[in-house]
């Protein structure tokens, strides 16, 4: 497979367009997008399978302009007809008026640069119908296992990416994809309980081995969470599952490393850039090609080649992320994490892959080292503050341990809390076993914008106040 | 321009639906006061959902998009593809929503203003408010909409429904020579009224100067006053499990009949289920099935009266298609009897997100900025947490006895009193 037909069509007309905008402005790109996503699902008494638009499946195109002091964007769900026409319509649309204050930066750079990108799935090789069965086995599956399980649903969400960027030196297009699989088992005893496992991959036939391995955990644990108790409010020692520590390297410090966060004065880390802000254990990256997962793409919403960003090394902020707007407006590279929601919304400085790296310490070790704690697992949802640093990360549950030992008491939902450095330095110990960066997630920025993003890392021992 | 109902239509024997939605807006981006970005949008997209009559009895369904980019052979391909999925999907049958042709247009003066202008409008009404010594705005993003919604289905029925709003969201921030500290403001209208912005705005940059001044709260147990957008956050999460959907999956915590405040020390909750309140950015005439919709009250004084939901699962648990309400989008909670709050309570201004988890009876949320009333004395506070038993909240809990309406798609107290919430 490579470019869809429908962009592949599109190629000569996205370029027209730029030579018809290129009187008006000294910078014009257009992306144009063609991507489907699909859903299948069971549950107890219903099945579906569509494609589905959403922030996922889309096709349209957008225009970026700089007229040489600030930008400017156009988003359309077609641009058939007279380029000429078209572009007087988005000079009008956008104009800026010389009256207005407006920033005033450098021109974004658009080195030569022309290339295709293609990452093979074996989707095609799947049925819709093999797909609803094999989605149908695990949802009886999870039934059978115990009869207080009242209901089990079942989802596959392929998706289909196809993008073509297009500007004055530059022409990327890019085509892959990516499935998650997600089961959710709900049990009702006294009280109810809800758990979920997720698979991911750009393979279907690893989705296809990985789910049906999980239906005993899942079971396993959705009986635990039923007699989950509430957790006494404090500060313990926690150790973070590979979930958890994901939502600690994304929420509490990757937002607040999002560049245009530091052309707005809204981040704390701009002044930290060179300074201790976490153990010196502690090393941390963000980038599409810093690991492979969902949000590994060949190139950004800005036509700007994936990177992989250090971001703290041995326990020093050393770098951020950037996309092109902002790095244009700080004197800077951007470093390939200008993202978009869909081509109808404003790029932003995103995360992508965002993980710790491995430590040199056995999870054994760390969890015989606690005396009294919580192993904390599974990301529920998280809220940045990257001005102040202070976060909300919220784990499904966590599990006790005392004297060394995980007990048989769990505890649920578990909200951490606290100030960011003050928990990174906390971090004493890292796991050195291999580590996940789970690829089933998404992310908003604020409260909008939002996009697949990954995270994850080994297990941490760190410190932190629970509620 | 493809006309899409004409080459459905001709297919889709057992039933169709298309969802078309448009929308037009004006957007500005500012940074530290300045123009950073000028965007427009002008974007559209039709969902076609297809039915079909299996020979088993059950009914298969299969959605897709069409895109503007569409030409007649790909949208054929795409129908073809659709009417393959629904036979492999058997579902219980249930009626499409019947109707005629109504178009509605939501109140907004919005209407015929030019969407440019307006946003500068609102820019300059944010730049205006009272900054307060040390005070900024470090980033503002104005979104100024014209949405356009219709859905025909095969029974007849094109509705079709107009509506405008103006989001904005503000970072304000408040720096002196030691820190730098900030709030989020997300705040959507439907009504241009830019001194009303204006205010708002200020409003905010007096609390983020509080921030700044805040020192950090102690542990203790407290009650908490919620503000609007907190109780909408509790009060949806509660009617969440009241829908027709929930009920048919077994995911619904609570069921008809319960009381959540059984042993009710505090005001009586009752809770309605709207479809358009004044200023709500959510209203609508019908929701996406067509169904026309019906406000719903849900909670009366503490216990489950009503459902809520859309037509398929209202009729997969045996309503009747003329008392389904829809997918209602606003939230009305009616007033308690606190004249004023007194005493000693935490009121909190800024929250991450009030966390909610009704199967394990659980409320808290990380604290940005609260205000600690004790007697005539206020002290902002922040760094702290607060966690509490739903099951204990829900019986105790007090309502003052104003109302405001529209912001967050909320009409109902301006606060709601936790009891005994636990701070650390």
């Amino acid at each position: 497979m490579a470019l869809s037909k429908f962009l592949e069509s599109m190629r000569g007309e996205m370029k027209e367009l730029v030579s018809a905008l290129k009187p008006y402005y000294k910078y014009v790109s257009v992306l144009g997008t063609d991507c489907s996503s699909s859903s299948y699902r069971v549950d107890r008494g219903t099945s579906s399978v569509s494609d589905s638009g959403g922030f996922e499946g889309e096709c349209g195109f957008v225009v970026k302009v700089h007229d040489g002091r600030a930008f400017g964007e156009y988003s359309t769900s077609s641009i058939a007809g007279d380029k000429q026409a078209l572009a007087k319509k988005i000079v009008s649309e956008i104009r800026l008026d010389k009256a207005e204050g407006a920033i005033e930066c450098p021109l974004p750079e658009d080195p030569k640069h022309v290339e295709s990108y293609v990452r093979e799935s074996d989707f095609d090789k799947y049925s819709d119908d093999e797909i609803l069965a094999f989605l149908t086995n695990i949802k009886d599956e999870i039934l059978k296992k115990d009869e207080k399980i009242v209901n089990a649903i079942v989802i596959l969400r392929p998706i289909v990416i196809n993008k073509l960027f297009v500007s004055e030196n530059r022409e990327l297009d890019q085509h892959y994809a990516w499935v998650n699989g997600i089961m959710v088992a709900l049990y009702r005893d006294e009280n109810m309980a809800e758990g979920w496992e997720t698979a991911y991959g750009n393979q279907m036939k690893d989705i296809f081995a990985t789910m049906p391995k999980l239906v005993d955990k899942l079971v396993d644990k959705v009986r635990h969470l039923a007699n989950a108790k509430p957790i006494e409010p404090g500060v313990y020692d926690i150790i973070t599952d590979s979930s958890i520590t994901g939502l600690i390297a994304h929420e509490a410090f990757g937002h607040g490393v999002e560049m245009d966060q530091f052309v707005k004065n809204r981040a704390l880390a701009k002044e930290y850039v060179g300074k201790y802000v976490a153990s010196p254990i502690v090393n941390m990256h963000d980038g599409a090609s810093a690991a492979f997962s969902t949000a590994s793409y060949f190139f950004d919403d800005d036509g700007v080649v994936a990177h992989d960003t250090q971001i703290i090394k041995d326990g020093v902020l050393v770098a951020g992320i950037c996309d092109l707007t902002s790095a244009a407006q700080l004197g800077t590279a951007p470093t390939g994490n200008g993202r978009r929601e869909n081509y109808a919304h404003k790029a932003y400085t995103r995360m992508t892959n965002t993980f710790f790296e491995a430590g040199n310490d056995k999870l054994e070790d760390m969890i015989k080292s606690v005396k009294h704690g919580y192993m904390l697992f599974e990301t529920n949802n998280g809220m940045e503050d990257p001005k102040n640093w202070q976060i909300q990360c919220t784990a499904q549950y966590g599990i006790e341990i005392v004297d060394g030992k995980l007990t048989d008491n769990y505890v649920s939902p578990v909200v951490m809390s606290g100030f960011v450095p003050e928990l990174l330095k906390s971090i004493s110990m890292i796991s050195k076993e291999e580590f996940k960066v789970i690829g089933s997630g998404s992310c908003g920025k604020g409260y909008k914008e939002w996009v697949r993003v990954s995270d994850g890392g080994p297990c941490l021992k760190a410190r932190c106040k629970l509620s | 321009m493809l006309d899409v109902e004409k080459i459905v239509k001709a297919k889709a024997k057992d039933g169709y639906k298309i969802l078309d939605k448009s929308s037009v807006s004006h957007e500005l981006f500012f940074v530290l006061g300045k123009t950073e970005t000028v965007r427009a949008t002008d974007t559209a997209e039709t969902k076609v959902t297809v039915y079909v009559n299996n020979e088993d009895g059950t009914l298969g369904d299969s959605t897709f998009p069409v895109y503007a980019s569409m030409d007649e052979e790909a949208l054929n391909l795409a129908l073809d593809k659709a009417l393959s999925r629904a036979k492999l999907v058997h579902n219980k049958p249930y009626k499409l929503v019947e109707g005629s042709k109504e178009t509605f247009e939501l109140p907004s003066n919005l209407k015929g203003l030019d969407g440019k202008e307006v946003a500068k409008q609102v820019a300059k009404a944010v730049f205006d408010a009272d900054m307060v010594k040390g005070g900024s705005i470090n980033a503002l993003e104005i979104f100024v909409t014209e949405s356009r919604t219709r859905v025909r289905l095969s029974t007849g029925l094109d509705k079709t429904q107009v509506s405008h709003k103006i989001s904005i969201e503000a970072i304000p921030t408040h720096t002196d020579e030691k820190e730098s500290v900030e709030l989020y403001e997300w705040y959507v209208v439907t009504k241009l009224d830019l001194a009303d912005i204006t205010r708002e705005i200020s409003e905010k940059m007096r609390e983020v100067k509080a921030r700044h001044e805040a020192v950090k709260g102690t542990p203790q147990t407290i009650d908490v006053a919620l503000r609007p957008a907190e109780i909408m956050e509790l009060v949806e999460t509660i009617t969440d499990e009241l829908s027709y959907g929930s009920k048919y999956m077994d995911a619904n915590a609570y069921e008809l009949g319960d009381d959540l405040q059984e042993g009710r020390t505090g005001d009586p909750l009752t809770i309605t289920e709207k479809a358009q309140i004044e200023g709500g950015s959510d209203s609508a005439a019908f929701d996406a099935d067509g169904t026309v919709l019906k406000d719903r009250v849900v909670i009366k004084d503490g216990k489950v009266v009503s459902l809520w939901g859309t037509s398929r699962y209202g009729q997969y648990i045996g309503i009747k298609p003329e008392d389904i309400s829809g997918d209602l989008g606003c939230l009305s909670v009616e007033s308690g009897s606190l004249e004023k709050l007194d005493g000693r309570y935490l009121e909190a201004v800024s929250l991450s997100g009030i966390q909610l988890d009704v199967y394990n009876d659980y409320i808290g949320g990380e604290i940005r900025l609260a205000y600690l009333h004790d007697g005539g004395k206020v002290t902002p506070v922040t760094g702290i947490s607060m966690s509490g038993k739903l099951s204990e909240v829900l019986p105790s809990l007090r309502l003052t006895n104003d109302r405001v309406c529209g912001a967050f798609n909320y009409e109902g107290p301006s606060r709601m009193l936790l009891k005994d919430m636990k701070i650390v």
